[in-house]
């Protein structure tokens, strides 16, 4: 509560806590010395005369974010409404605040996740990009010439057109794999159709490593959830096939409790974190859409462990 | 031989029944969808079915299941399923009501035709056609057991008799003589300690259950 000179004339026992400051100190105060940032005061002061001289009232019974300041110095995002009440002819203000600084929190936290999502999402398609273009693409330019030079040789030289048509339909199966291996990796059709456990033992059979899977869910998941833990387990395989400098892995699932644990695990050497590579962050990412928890624990020399747990119904 | 033909795409039924007919197959019923498919084979009883794996009205794995419910419905004929995925899954489940007169093969494969032709009529003669990537994929995943006491020749052998060929298929493919084979496979069956002097087809069930872990 403030009077028409600017002083605090009282506060309650909430707002004495946001501020970090006892009614009787702040009594008699100016409000502005107290509680508005130093860089604000003058426009608070210069607002508040307008309004005594009969100007258009401008913040009066709106709800406005604001930055107020705590008696310790710190800033505090806030949620203010002022009211103006008549006190015997002088005019009193009453302002009723909420300390926002949580879910300004949160909002920045959700913009961030937002964001790596984004970026993930954009690294993606770039990546998608290059391998199609290196790849088939590349191979599938190769063989129009091939056929091009075959059909040049097929009256003069039928064998050498033989032989060219031979090499273009080995460039054609080239391409074909490639394109094949490209599709599962963008997403593998087992997992829609089968599920998570032939989805990770068909990526297994593919990798240059020894895995041992325990505790895969034969039963099926919602299909986010199913995607999430595909994605989790085929990026820390990855991972472990190109940095750990070990051919040997451990998958362990958990459904329990309304919840799904994934830990891939090697003995490797370490030293990963999150900001190594664009994969975890975007996995961190999509983990935190469905409200859940990623943490990679990699000291040096003695492996890493990423551990993912989401909420799953059972 | 009379054959029915289940694939959506127009251009690749038109292609496998070209092919098939050029072969001297006769090709009885073209389904574009699973349901249409499972109708021509109860209609035409023809000696084999050649089924895309994903197909209409679901746009899933739907010709895996209209092969599966044939299997199980007509299990005379045959059903060579072709499919764009590598993978275990698809062929464990259509391989769980036995692997006699069954076929798994990644598309592409089409392209080389004589063998595709050869694997249709093994199929329909109630052999098996296992695709090779799919046979290595199995292979791999069984790698440092009794495996590694095989010699390469004998890995070779046993690959070839896991995607269904018969010893004399297998001779020819490897340029030696069936009773080469012969001595190989008896070599094979001792080295992992599988029941010897089963028959080409119920061979392929004993490899391949092998393989799969069991």
């Amino acid at each position: 509560m403030m009077d028409q000179r600017g002083s605090i004339v009282g506060m309650n026992p909430a707002a004495e806590r946001t501020f970090g400051i006892a009614e009787a100190d702040a009594r008699g105060k100016e409000m502005a010395e107290v509680m508005v940032p130093p860089t604000l005061r003058e426009a608070h002061r210069h607002g508040l005369a307008r309004l005594l001289a009969g100007g258009e009232p401008q913040i009066l019974d709106r709800r406005v974010e604001v930055t107020a300041q705590r008696a310790d110095g710190t800033l505090v995002p806030v949620e203010l409404t002022i009211t103006q009440v008549e006190n015997g002819g002088a005019p009193l203000f009453i302002g009723y605040l909420r300390d926002i600084g949580d879910r300004i929190e949160t909002e920045e936290q959700l913009r961030r996740s937002r964001t790596q999502l984004l970026r993930a999402a954009d690294e993606a398609r770039r990546r998608l990009e290059r391998d199609l273009h290196d790849g088939a693409q590349q191979r599938l330019v190769g063989l129009a010439l091939t056929l091009r030079l075959a059909r040049a040789q097929v009256e003069q030289d039928p064998a050498a057109a033989v032989a060219l048509l031979d090499e273009a339909s080995a460039d054609l199966a080239s391409a074909t794999e490639e394109l094949r291996d490209l599709a599962r990796g963008l997403h593998p059709a087992v997992l829609t159709d089968g599920g998570l456990g032939p989805a990770v033992r068909g990526l297994i059979a593919r990798l240059p490593l020894e895995v041992r899977v325990d505790g895969v869910p034969e039963e099926r998941l919602p299909i986010d959830i199913e995607s999430t833990a595909y994605y989790v387990v085929a990026e820390g395989l990855t991972n472990v096939a190109r940095y750990a400098g070990t051919q040997r892995a451990h998958v362990a699932f958990e459904h329990a409790d309304g919840r799904l644990t994934i830990v891939v695990r090697d003995h490797g050497r370490g030293g990963a974190d999150l900001d190594g590579g664009t994969g975890l962050r975007g996995l961190a990412a999509r983990v935190a859409v469905h409200d859940g928890s990623l943490a990679i624990t990699s000291p040096a020399g003695e492996g890493t462990t990423v551990r993912v747990e989401v909420p799953c119904a059972s | 031989m009379r054959v029915v033909i289940g694939e959506d795409s127009v251009l690749l039924r038109a292609g496998v029944a070209r092919l098939l007919q050029d072969a001297g197959i006769e090709v009885v019923g073209q389904a574009a969808d699973a349901d249409d498919l499972l109708r021509k084979v109860r209609a035409h009883r023809p000696d084999v079915a050649v089924v895309d794996i994903r197909m209409p009205p679901g746009n899933a794995d739907d010709g895996l299941r209209a092969a599966r419910a044939m299997r199980a419905e007509l299990p005379d004929i045959g059903v060579l399923v072709l499919s764009q995925y590598a993978e275990e899954h698809y062929v464990t489940e259509l391989l769980q009501d036995g692997a006699e007169g069954v076929g798994y093969l990644l598309k592409e494969r089409i392209a080389d035709v004589e063998r595709f032709v050869d694997s249709v009529r093994r199929v329909a003669e109630g052999g098996s056609a296992l695709d090779p990537e799919i046979v290595a994929l199995m292979m791999g995943r069984r790698e440092g057991g009794p495996l590694a006491s095989l010699t390469e020749r004998e890995r070779e052998v046993l690959a070839l008799m896991a995607e269904g060929r018969t010893n004399r298929g297998i001779a020819g493919e490897l340029f030696v003589s069936e009773r080469a084979v012969e001595r190989h496979v008896t070599a094979i069956f001792g080295k992992l300690g599988l029941p010897a002097g089963a028959g080409d087809h119920r061979r392929v069930l004993a490899v391949l259950a092998y393989l799969d872990g069991g």
